[in-house]
């Protein structure tokens, strides 16, 4: 999907140190051929650490000028055998690829030979509504460095990897009028890779849901903010505490599933399950859900992809009761999605839906913040195509209009009685433009024509909007 | 459902519930008693002043007397300097405390937070010169001792429960304090309340004055509106606010005797900062609940406001209109003037949260019209009580 001509990244002692003929390899095709190149990159690794060691390997040529050089190069050497043992391996010329169904950034760590691994990415944007008077609380034009995010992964050996990621929201977290931001741990997650079919996987973990959740930089998808499927009905970023397995069971089918801690009812509203993720905060955990992920990508159709994915679990936390009764609160979520890239051209379309038992009797603690959907759905397709070949023919830049259509219903269907007149029930037109001068950088441009058929929850801006704004991973 | 007769029976010795009051039903014994002692007139000097002279049921536990912003005291001609908020849901208040995370007093009785709980709050008015003018805890006890339920305390508290005045004081202060916390104070009833349990239906303009509540109006930044935890919603946050309300030229308070009120015309009620006896807190004053709006009129601490829609319109321009000339100008001469006398306390008001809300209009109109849905008695019984009784 992304820079598929990369090779897979080895750190810096490999880059350094081991001559290219052996690594120049053509771009791996299945996870399969990848991991032969991680094990024929591990004997070389292993093999050149024995030699490393023995000094007959210095020439012992007498000329003056020669043995300058050569104590450079010892120099150099030792310099690198010392990085090697503080373990710090920060690629300097890192290539990107996307791994596990990580995002490109975030799946760095996996490249690295051992130790630390850094890495990141960032969006900031500008929001300006066509209709400030909407709500004037809401409808306020904004400038917002909305995500600063750090990945700190470090590689214990060649099988167990920590993966972090930190982030920023907002810019500040300060206190009185600087109290906007929050900082908080997306992911930390331990992987122990044991064989191609079968890893292992705990932490605190993304949910394998949809487009975004997993892959959510900024590069990967068109326009400044993510589509309103994946916010509202598809919780992104949403992430829980718990454990799975992950791998690919046969070439070109991924799958990923996972125990994890289940949703809090209490959070949700008649915006969605959203304030009902936990992400691993002193999470409840009297319930526990199921999720899980297929994902199939034909090595004989390049580009393309179709895959599902479910979240099932009860939410109630044994929080919900009624007259001397608890209530579960079932919930379930499924979400399709399917892909394909081909020449420039980039198409895309996911379809979600969710289904959550006892809301009759979890609304009125909800209060006015309720009630929540017993149904929601979301959908959108999105077309995008790389313009720039046409407009400069040996360009490495990239230039891409893209057009979505997104509906979706926070509440499609609610308990009976209840109110279904406040909520996010929504037509979204978007059109726009993505440029990345190099693939790391992106500076997006769009507008949202958003038509509403309920009354909007309080805190949502309502009506058009325009959006630039700039995003990087490195 | 014998109780109910029982019940009739002692509400009418007093004759001034002569209906039986809503959710009284299955009271404990020591709300019953309270109940007694809420409605004995017999328990001021002179006689003739009961709790439910100011608090009277129909009227959501606040004064029936609409004609004066503060209440007439055991003496008629006296008033006091703050208009009687209503009792209901007080029970809730926590125990007056300093939040440390957020750097501000919450909770407790009173406008000003000065009695800490029910039980302290319940032993203030009987001895207050104004309310029930008794001069100590003793004589309050004697009056107890010859009412017809003395002998009900010797049940409850243990027999010779009113020998020791001072024990005997904290009896009667508990017996009331019982009542205030039964569900006679915390009827969770309104219309709201059934709109949250979806059996009944918000008209569309109720459901646009909600969404002002809580969006353009940012009235739930302190009057908030949704449960916590088992607690239903109580339309406030217990914290104190100074929101600017001018001083009130029509209250009676400043031609008391300087008795009562030595700085006559110039006195200026600082609310918590005057109990507390800290400049910061000058001017603010506990945010009252807003459920049964619509029955506890006049507003706010000192009866300023007449009319709930003022109030409203209050919040939305206090700072974007000019000053009235005259500090005393009332609330109708102020709308006719299209401006606002200037707050009471004019440090610590607030600012940031309220006085130019850019409602429209409608906007008002919705709001006001979402808050009268805030009246109990909606329907028979909560539909909370289903959900808590366990
Ligand atoms: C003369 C009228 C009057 C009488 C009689 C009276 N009150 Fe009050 N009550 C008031 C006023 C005025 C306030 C507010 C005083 C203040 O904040 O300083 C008040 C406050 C209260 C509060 C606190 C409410 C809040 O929002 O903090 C409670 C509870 C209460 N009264 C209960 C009682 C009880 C119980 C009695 C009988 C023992 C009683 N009152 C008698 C006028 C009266
Ligand atoms: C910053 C906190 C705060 C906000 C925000 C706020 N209020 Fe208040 N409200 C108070 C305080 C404090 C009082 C008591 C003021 C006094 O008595 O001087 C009060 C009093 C009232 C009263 C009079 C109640 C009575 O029983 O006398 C009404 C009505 C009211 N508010 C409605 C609203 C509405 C409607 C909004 C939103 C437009 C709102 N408030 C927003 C703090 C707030």
């Amino acid at each position: 999907m992304f820079n598929l001509k990369n090779n897979f990244q080895l750190g810096i002692f490999s880059s350094l140190i081991l001559s290219s003929s052996a690594f120049a390899l053509e771009k791996p095709k299945t996870m399969d051929d990848m991991w032969k190149i991680i094990e024929a990159q591990q004997k070389q690794i292993e093999a050149l650490q024995n030699t490393k060691s023995l000094p007959e390997e210095i020439p012992t040529k007498s000329p003056h000028s020669e043995v300058k050089t050569l104590e450079r190069k010892t120099d150099i050497l030792s310099q690198e055998v010392e990085k090697l043992r503080t373990n710090l391996a920060i690629p300097e010329d890192p290539k990107y690829k996307s791994m596990y169904g990580m995002g490109p950034a975030a799946s760095k760590v996996y490249g690295v030979t051992k130790g630390l691994s850094i890495g990141g990415y960032g969006e900031a944007m500008y929001s300006s509504y066509v209709n400030p008077r909407g709500n004037n609380v809401t409808n306020k034009d904004s400038a917002d460095m909305e995500r600063a995010v750090i990945y700190l992964g470090y590689k214990f050996n060649d099988w167990i990897v920590l993966n972090n990621e930190f982030e920023f929201e907002h810019a500040t977290t300060g206190e009185g009028s600087e109290e906007k931001g929050e900082v908080s741990v997306e992911f930390s997650q331990l992987d122990f890779l044991l064989d191609r079919k079968y890893n292992i996987r705990t932490g605190l973990m993304l949910m394998p849901m949809g487009f975004i959740n997993e892959m959510h930089e900024p590069t990967t998808y068109h326009g400044n903010h993510r589509p309103d499927t994946e916010r509202y009905i598809i919780p992104s970023t949403w992430r829980e505490m718990g454990a799975g397995l992950f791998g690919e069971i046969l070439p070109g089918v991924q799958y990923r599933m996972y125990g994890v801690t289940s949703l809090n009812a209490q959070g949700f509203s008649n915006s969605g399950i959203v304030e009902g993720r936990q992400g691993g905060s002193n999470a409840k955990a009297e319930d526990f859900a199921f999720t899980g992920r297929l994902d199939y990508s034909p090595s004989q159709i390049p580009g393309f992809l179709i895959g599902a994915a479910t979240f099932l679990g009860n939410s109630g936390q044994k929080d919900i009761t009624f007259d001397n009764k608890n209530y579960n609160v079932f919930t379930q979520l499924y979400e399709g999605h399917i892909q394909y890239k081909h020449r420039g051209l980039e198409l895309r379309a996911l379809g979600a839906w969710s289904h959550i038992a006892d809301t009759a009797f979890l609304n009125p603690s909800l209060g006015s913040a309720g009630p929540i959907g017993k149904e929601s759905f979301g959908t959108y397709a999105e077309a995008a195509y790389d313009i720039m070949p046409h407009l400069w023919k040996d360009s490495s830049q990239y230039l891409a209009p893209f057009f979505r259509v997104e509906r979706y219903n926070t509440l499609a269907v609610v308990a009976k009685g209840f109110d279904n007149s406040v909520g996010l029930d929504r037509w979204i037109y978007q059109a726009g433009l993505s440029y990345k001068p190099i693939p790391n950088i992106v500076i997006k441009a769009d507008y949202r024509n958003i038509q509403d058929r309920k009354i909007v929850p309080f805190g949502i801006p309502t009506g058009d909007e325009f959006n630039l704004g700039f995003g990087f991973i490195y | 459902m014998r109780r109910i007769l029982l019940l009739s029976i002692f509400v009418s010795f007093n004759g001034l519930a002569d209906s039986v009051l809503p959710n009284s039903k299955n009271l404990n014994v020591k709300a019953q008693l309270g109940q007694k002692l809420f409605f004995d007139t017999n328990l001021s000097e002179p006689a003739g002043q009961a709790c439910s002279s100011c608090h009277n049921p129909d009227f959501a536990f606040t004064d029936s007397d609409k004609s004066q912003p503060t209440s007439k005291g055991v003496n008629p001609e006296f008033h006091g300097n703050r208009n009687a908020p209503t009792a209901m849901y007080m029970a809730h208040s926590p125990v007056f405390y300093f939040d440390r995370a957020e750097g501000i007093y919450k909770g407790g009785q009173f406008f000003d937070g000065r009695a800490a709980t029910l039980e302290d709050q319940a032993k203030g008015p009987f001895l207050n010169p104004i309310e029930m003018g008794n001069p100590n805890a003793e004589t309050v006890v004697e009056k107890v001792k010859v009412a017809s339920y003395a002998e009900e305390f010797n049940a409850i508290y243990g027999s010779g429960a009113l020998n020791d005045s001072t024990q005997a004081y904290n009896y009667i202060a508990n017996a009331i304090a019982e009542f205030e916390r039964s569900p006679v104070f915390n009827r969770f009833s309104s219309k709201y309340d059934f709109y949250l349990f979806g059996k009944a239906t918000f008209t569309a303009q109720e459901r646009r004055g909600l969404a002002v509540f809580e969006g353009k109006g940012n009235c739930v930044a302190c009057h908030s509106n949704r449960p916590i935890k088992d607690t239903p919603p109580l339309f406030t946050d217990f914290s104190y606010d100074n929101i600017g309300v001018p001083k009130n030229a029509e209250s009676l308070f400043y031609s008391m005797p300087s008795k009562f009120n030595p700085a006559g015309a110039k006195f200026v009620d600082l609310g918590l900062g005057g109990h507390l006896n800290i400049f910061k807190d000058d001017g603010k004053f506990k945010v009252p609940t807003l459920r049964n709006i619509a029955l506890t009129s006049p507003y706010t601490h000192n009866g300023y406001f007449k009319e709930l829609r003022n109030v409203v319109e209050f919040y939305n321009t206090r700072n974007i209109k000019r000053h009235c000339a005259n500090p005393l100008t009332n609330e109708t001469e102020s709308l006719a003037q299209k401006c606002w006398a200037i707050p009471e306390v004019t440090q610590n008001v607030n600012f940031n949260e309220l006085g130019n809300l850019k409602l429209s209009s409608r906007d008002i109109d919705d709001l006001v019209a979402f808050l009268e849905t805030l009246t109990d008695g909606y329907g028979q019984n909560s539909p909370w009580y289903l959900k808590n009784e366990n």
